[in-house]
């Protein structure tokens, strides 16, 4: 990287040490658009559960670019014929990558995912703001066209389509082993103070190879020396799934924010993000945009909250939903159960979604299965640099450790309560711990 | 989550490759939606250069929603419906995607085979994928994406006779 793109800035980072931008990288994070990104928490309420994790989108979208840097280095490293190509289309390609992981993120909304389906509805995502920003931004789309590099084609590793020749490119920060994630999964770890989520990032950064396919098209492929640190990595990615994004508290104030963008929706008071939809068309007041932040929304809970607003007193910490019932494991009985309870509460003329909340979400080692293509195939490739990099299977055939665990999902069930709710819960649950305990000493008493 | 209206295109399809006799192959569907979908039907689905042409993973999301709702079987690499229920889709929508359905058939002489459909569903992609980067699709510049991505698979006269079809059809 330091011979292709010469970059001359570097920036103090507690996961790569220094991470190295060239001047028109700076000019893009100078930009008030990608500055925002420092008041987009990184982790939305996380902090509510783990008080350091107070980080960013703005250096996650660093992070990400050093991280797709090594990874392509690497790839480049252990695929000498790549360095056959033209050195200025390798500097072309690494820049375009480079772009892109920065702005990844660009197009956050407050709070994350919590707040998009009420400020973008139900048909845009965060990807279709970062790709309109990309493109019609024109501080930003301006510095990327100096580089001879299409806005578009930048966006369009984000979302949309790309040409076949860039979409090898896409892989690197948006796939099941991207950039990405092999940056949050460390940087949240460390901002948490959790060990959830840590793995060995130098042997993973150096794990994939670029192969001919039988008709000539480069394919990812993993290198078969490399399977446990992929291994590795798909574990810390559960894990860290399960203990911070779906950890039970962090998912309690989730709930709570969504119910409370819920309320301001029905209040017409959602605060103007500057944007405007209509048709599928998108239109984005950048004047407005710049200063749409998670302070914006603090603002609104705050006069909420001394308004009496019972969700905005939970997301100023001043009161909290209480978890009633949680399971993990997939079985009939746990389904039963959840929704036997809920039934109960409703009989009991507790009001869902106002009382008590539910929340549901199957958690995997890994989706690869999912991903086979039309021949019914996995399409993860492994090498083996014993033979050449010759296609050696996939990586289900080669690791016993991901075919056991294809199939098998952690299914979180879960149920909460408001404060107010909880005397006429107590009574609720007391029947229905009698009842389980009543039923579980019947099956006791047929298997004797 | 699939939308309401992509499940129910989803089934169409299905439906209609069944009773004109066309393969109901996961490629089958996968080519056809994405076809549906550059014609202007809003599915919403995302697809990205896979092994064997554009791919959307929502398509096998959608596919396995259905099945757990009973209304298709989902094999390795086919489809089939399992209820013979009423069309989903209006009077005037059917109209609209049966015409789409038709000319795709059309296009590559009805021929449903695997090869034919990854071939016109990547060249598909390719003009679709330079036009939206904002390059220009023309017979060379396909033909360079398609060699990318599939090497020497297809002959060039195939890869041109395809983009000659589908160009014509784009600006139709």
């Amino acid at each position: 990287m330091q011979q292709l793109l010469k970059p001359t800035h570097r920036i103090r980072d507690p996961i790569y040490g220094y991470i190295w931008l060239t001047d028109s990288e700076l000019n893009i994070i100078d930009t008030p658009i990608f500055q925002r990104l420092r008041r987009i928490g990184q982790l939305a309420l996380t902090k509510y559960v783990y008080p350091t994790a107070e980080h960013s989108r703005f250096v996650h979208s660093l992070g990400v670019l050093q991280a797709a840097t090594n990874i392509f280095e690497e790839v480049l490293r252990f695929n000498p014929e790549l360095r056959e190509d033209s050195e200025d289309s390798l500097r072309q390609n690494l820049q375009l990558l480079r772009y892109a992981a920065l702005l990844h993120d660009v197009g956050h909304m407050p709070f994350s995912h919590a707040a998009e389906r009420f400020f973008l509805g139900k048909d845009l995502t965060h990807e279709d703001i970062g790709r309109y920003l990309i493109m019609y931004d024109p501080e930003i789309a301006d510095e990327i066209q100096k580089h001879n590099i299409l806005p578009n084609s930048v966006a369009n590793l984000l979302k949309g389509k790309q040409t076949p020749s860039l979409a090898i490119l896409k892989k690197f920060i948006s796939d099941e082993f991207d950039a990405d994630r092999a940056d949050f999964l460390l940087r949240d770890s460390y901002f948490c103070g959790v060990k959830y989520g840590e793995y060995d990032y130098i042997r993973y950064a150096g794990s994939f190879r670029l192969v001919n396919g039988e008709d000539g098209g480069r394919n990812f492929a993993i290198e078969k020396g490399n399977l446990h640190a992929v291994e590795s990595f798909l574990l810390a990615r559960y894990h860290y799934y399960l203990q911070v994004p779906f950890h039970r508290t962090r998912r309690g104030y989730d709930i709570v924010l969504e119910r409370y963008f819920q309320d301001l929706q029905e209040r017409e008071s959602l605060p103007n993000a500057g944007l405007s939809i209509e048709d599928f068309q998108l239109e984005i007041d950048t004047n407005v945009f710049q200063f749409f932040d998670d302070y914006t929304i603090f603002e609104q809970i705050k006069k909420d909250m001394a308004n009496g607003n019972p969700w905005a007193k939970i997301l100023m910490r001043q009161d909290r939903l209480h978890p009633i019932f949680d399971t993990e494991k997939d079985t009939d009985n746990n389904e039963n159960n959840f929704i036997d309870l809920q039934e109960d509460l409703d009989n009991a003329g507790l009001k869902k979604n106002e009382d008590y909340f539910t929340f549901e979400k199957k958690v995997g080692v890994h989706k690869i299965l999912e991903k086979s293509d039309e021949m019914g195939e996995s399409v993860y490739p492994v090498v083996d640099k014993a033979e050449g990099n010759k296609q050696v299977g996939t990586i289900l055939d080669h690791s016993s450790l991901l075919e056991s665990t294809q199939k098998r999902q952690t299914h979180l069930r879960r149920i909460y309560v408001t404060t107010s709710s909880r005397t006429k819960v107590k009574e609720v649950l007391r029947l229905f711990h009698q009842r389980i305990a009543a039923r579980e000493q019947r099956r006791r008493g047929g298997t004797q | 989550m699939s939308t309401e209206y992509t499940k129910s295109i989803f089934r169409h399809v299905l439906a209609w490759l069944k009773n004109n006799n066309k393969p109901t192959s996961k490629i089958a569907m996968q080519k056809t939606l994405f076809y549906l979908q550059e014609k202007g039907t809003p599915l919403r689905l995302d697809f990205e250069p896979y092994s064997y042409g554009p791919f959307s993973r929502q398509i096998m999301e959608t596919a396995t929603e259905l099945q757990k709702a009973g209304v298709i079987l989902v094999g390795k690499t086919e489809y089939t419906p399992a209820l013979e229920d009423a069309d989903p889709l209006s009077e005037t929508e059917c109209r609209k995607i049966d015409a789409h359905l038709e000319r795709f058939s059309a296009l590559h002489g009805d021929d449903f085979s695997f090869g034919t459909l990854e071939l016109y569903g990547t060249v598909l992609y390719c003009i679709q994928a330079l036009k939206e980067i904002g390059g220009e699709a023309d017979t060379d510049s396909v033909l360079q994406e398609v060699r990318a991505w599939k090497g020497s698979k297809f002959p060039e006269q195939a890869i041109t006779s395809a983009y000659k079809d589908l160009s014509a059809d784009l600006s139709s």
